[in-house]
């Protein structure tokens, strides 16, 4: 076994699962509170990455590209649930899926419209450039290790927002008892309208992380979207919690799976089988897991209470 | 049987389907005929669809799975039949008993694990287990990965049904889709179409009532894939091309998008929906490139407002002219 | 017929069902009286098994059923009406009972006979609905029937399982007294002929109807007895007649 490869792809899972993650938080409190299954979230991933290509370019610094983007992100989610996502939130599950696809059809072409079929790239500055050493002469990418501490920092961030202030409150009372806030006289569609904001920022955010690593392209939501949802489905639709778990168990395994399990099938089997059977089972390894989760807990691992 | 605008529009419908390909000749446009074609194949899928999303209320997002399974069984069999002489693995009977045996052991599988949950769990476990089926198939080099599989033939059906012309495909698959519209007929009418539709309504009450409801669903479940893997076998051999992209969760959300299109839990509403996603697919496409910057919209705009399909509508219509018919025969059962 | 013993179940920190034991014999009607939020309909959710028990056992006809999923619950004879109406709204009345007519006529994989052509499903369905007084409203679509024959349905689906024993939860509830009186027809009808557990909160028909009451205060059970030995008992007095009495 290759110890600094195996290092190396634990280092890379984490940092896949920590972009699973701002998408799931996002996905699961917009699903806990408003109880609004929306696949069109991978598209405000794709929003964020195309807004922080263009900032970046325009103002020619990463930086203030990336920063730039965030708050655009923010606010076109916000538009789009006004004019689009608000009347579904009494409506059944199925309607919410065909809207918000309808709104993956919208978005795609729209961006085809606006920036082109052809993907786009983030180039990084020079300091985020390189590897830097981590110990032992074992290098690591310095712009994968920025993505994993931006995402603990927001998930700690997170974390202090739903616990500790009011806003946190009322996001978790929304969740529970939509009838209390409105009671309380909070303004319900604000409160709405913010929690989707802060989803559709912290897809921004997801997606201008992921510019760099991969390419910017039409469509590049769909794929990561769909494995969001397996880490939410895990994790326990609502739960953050359980997001930021699933999302570290699934990108690890996801990761580190896809690069050994060649070796370890080579172990039982001829290297032929190991190397027909690796990909296809490699890419199955996070729906096994979630099989298998379901099994047993079929709400997931911290599912929502009351439920 | 009354007499009446919608009953009228799908005997219109369902003749006009009978004789496309003799039109199509008759005024030199065969392409018409492989258009559809397509139709037909899709409305069968969405027929068997409709068992599941429109009777039983499980919405299942990963449907087009089956239409997979089902080519991939003719893909494969004809790539051995042409590359390895293996001739019998080209038949068409082979490969629809084994598009049936698969999608069934799929449709067992994926439903006992989705099943067992509900709501919005299940939506997103049927699509995740399609994407899953989708990577292998991407990542089975030896069946062609990503690129797929060409076919250098259609399936051979024992000289007793010669589908290597248009024509006589058109109408194999004209007639599978009768019989899948019979069968659904029957189906939904049987005491076990009687506790889909009940589970549906209300699942809590089917319990207390004494009903095992999750053995029933999953048959359910399992019946539906089937047809669908079926529907697989005439596409592989219509588009003479099988890729992963067939099971694309996208294509299950299509599937969908026809089922509501054309009316949720109706008979003919998936066929209807079929033909009517196929037709605003190409008139829109032949006005703008960016024809799903209109399309999305629309399916929002459709949702939001026209809640029963298009068969909805013709049932307001129906209501509408019973109003307005001079002789009032209105009718109290 | 029905032997609870020792029940307990919580809801968080609210313990909905407290230490409850208490039988009911065979061809009774035994009445379950409390005030709002006393763990009645918890009780029911808890016999019919839609509600998991923490602790306790529930002896059914001579079974344990303690444990045992819902429908086979349902198949041992043991059939509920629902406190808030409960019903398939976009089947028509007479489906409604005919499916629970189905549910207990064998399995129900069949797939190509026609159902409600089936006279073996249809006329029992029929005979219910005449029972309960709705045979007029066969052909109707159940969601648009009023509130007092919603009731009516409710009961006319649970007796169409074949039960054994009803476990009736408020069935005359929002009723106006005319529906009620026809209610009360319906179960003196049914008095004798199956056991009856009856949720009510009307005290006079508790008291016509009941040969046995069981009152419920806080998910305790204070008192099971006669009604007249209820009516006299004073720690019920205390609990909840006199505070119904006070308030009446
Ligand atoms: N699913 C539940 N979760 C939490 N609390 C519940 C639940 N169901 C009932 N309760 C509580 O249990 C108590 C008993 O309720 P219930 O059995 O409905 O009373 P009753 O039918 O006697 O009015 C009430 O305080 C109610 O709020
Ligand atoms: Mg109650």
């Amino acid at each position: 076994m290759n110890w600094t490869l195996l290092l190396e792809q634990t280092l890379n899972g984490f940092q896949f699962g920590i972009l699973l993650f701002l998408l799931a938080a996002g996905l699961t409190l917009i699903f806990g509170i408003m109880d609004l299954i929306n696949l069109a979230h991978g598209s405000l991933y794709m929003m964020g990455a195309y807004f922080a290509a263009t900032f970046i370019k325009w103002t020619g610094s990463f930086l203030l590209g990336a920063i730039l983007a965030i708050p655009a992100c923010m606010a076109f989610g916000m538009i789009v649930e006004m004019i689009a996502l608000r009347t579904l939130y009494t409506r059944n599950h199925l309607d919410q899926v065909l809207a918000t696809f309808g709104l993956i059809l919208f978005f795609n072409e729209f961006v085809r419209l606006i920036w082109g079929p052809i993907g786009l790239d983030i180039p990084l500055p020079e300091v985020l450039n390189g590897s830097v050493e981590l110990f032992l002469g074992i290098r690591y990418p310095a712009f994968r290790l920025v993505i994993i501490a931006v995402g603990i920092l927001v998930a700690f961030l997170l974390y202090l927002l739903v616990s500790r202030t009011k806003l946190g409150m009322l996001i978790r009372a929304g969740a529970s008892n939509r009838k209390m806030v409105g009671a309380l006289g909070v303004n319900i569609n604000l409160l709405y309208t913010f929690v989707f904001g802060l989803g559709a920022a912290l897809a921004g955010l997801a997606g201008l992380m992921a510019g760099p690593i991969m390419t910017v392209e039409i469509g590049m939501g769909e794929g990561i979207l769909i494995i969001t949802l397996v880490v939410i489905v895990i994790g326990g639709v609502g739960s953050i919690k359980g997001a930021f778990v699933a999302a570290l168990l699934v990108g690890l395994i996801d990761t580190v799976g896809r690069s050994f399990l060649p070796d370890i099938l080579g172990i039982f089997f001829s290297n032929d089988v190991a190397d027909t059977a690796a990909p296809a089972i490699s890419s199955m390894l996070i729906y096994l897991l979630m099989a298998l989760i379901l099994a047993f807990k079929p709400q997931g691992l911290f599912p929502p209470r009351g439920a | 049987m009354k007499w009446s605008p919608r009953i009228i529009f799908i005997v219109i419908l369902m003749l006009g389907l009978g004789v496309v390909p003799l039109l199509a000749d008759y005024f030199g446009e065969p392409f018409y005929t492989v258009m559809f074609s397509r139709m037909l194949i899709l409305s069968i899928g969405a027929v068997s669809l409709n068992l599941i999303l429109g009777f039983g209320g499980m919405v299942s997002f990963g449907h087009a799975v089956y239409l997979g399974i089902g080519s991939y069984m003719v893909g494969i069999g004809t790539m051995h039949a042409v590359e390895d002489g293996i001739e019998w693995m080209a038949n068409g009977f082979l490969q629809i008993a084994l598009a049936i045996v698969f999608s069934a052991l799929a449709g067992l599988v994926i439903g006992a694990i989705s099943l067992r949950t509900r709501g919005v769990y299940f939506i997103m476990i049927t699509l995740a287990f399609s994407q899953m089926l989708y990577y292998v198939a991407v990542g089975n080099e030896k069946y062609g990965g990503d690129d797929g599989l060409s076919l250098y033939m259609r399936s051979d059906f024992n000289g007793l049904i010669d589908i290597s012309n248009d024509n006589s495909l058109y109408y194999l698959n004209f007639v599978c889709l009768l019989l899948s519209l019979y069968l659904s007929h029957r189906l939904i009418n049987s005491r076990f179409g009687m506790l889909i539709r009940g589970a549906k309504s209300n699942e809590q009450r089917m319990r207390a009532i004494g009903f095992p409801v999750f053995r029933y669903q999953l048959v359910a479940f399992v019946i539906a894939g089937t047809i669908c893997g079926i529907a697989g076998v005439l596409s592989a051999n219509q588009t003479e091309f099988v890729n992963p992209s067939v099971m694309h969760w996208t294509h299950s959300g299509e599937l969908i998008i026809m089922t509501v299109l054309g009316g949720l839990g109706t008979l003919f509403g998936p066929v209807i929906g079929a033909v009517a996603f196929l037709f605003l697919e190409e008139f829109l496409s032949g006005i703008t490139e960016y024809w799903q910057l209109f399309f999305g919209p629309m399916l929002v705009l459709v949702v939001i407002f026209a809640r029963g399909g298009i068969d909805g509508m013709l049932v307001g219509l129906d209501q509408w002219w019973s109003r307005n018919s001079p002789v009032k025969n209105e009718e109290v059962d | 017929m029905l032997k609870v013993d020792s029940l307990f179940k919580s809801f968080g920190a609210l313990l909905a069902t407290d230490n409850l034991s208490f039988q009911v014999k065979k061809g009774d009607i035994h009445a379950i009286i409390g005030p709002n939020g006393a763990g009645k309909t918890t009780l029911i959710g808890q016999l019919t098994g839609e509600i998991e028990s923490d602790s306790g056992s529930i002896l059914f006809d001579g079974n344990n059923i303690s444990g045992v999923p819902v429908h086979l619950r349902s198949a041992h004879g043991l059939a509920r009406s629902f406190q808030i109406t409960n019903i398939f709204h976009d089947l028509t009345t007479w489906d409604n009972v005919a499916l629970a007519v189905q549910a207990h006529a064998g399995h129900s994989f069949h797939f190509w006979k026609n159902a409600s052509k089936e006279r073996e499903l249809r006329q029992p369905a029929l005979e219910f609905l005449g029972i309960v007084g709705l045979e007029k409203r066969a052909g109707f679509i159940a969601g648009l029937l009023s509130h007092g024959e919603h009731r009516q349905l409710e009961i006319a689906m649970a007796l169409a399982t074949n039960p054994k024993m009803l476990l009736l939860d408020e069935p005359m509830a929002g009723m106006g007294p005319k529906e009620s009186l026809a209610m009360v027809d319906i179960l003196i009808k049914l008095k004798h002929k199956l056991t009856i557990l009856l949720i009510e909160h009307d005290m006079d028909v508790v008291f016509t109807l009941a040969d046995r009451i069981t009152v419920l205060v806080n998910g305790r059970g204070i008192a099971t007895d006669t009604p007249d030995a209820i009516r006299k008992n004073p720690e019920v007095i205390a609990a909840y007649l006199g505070e119904e009495s006070y308030h009446a």
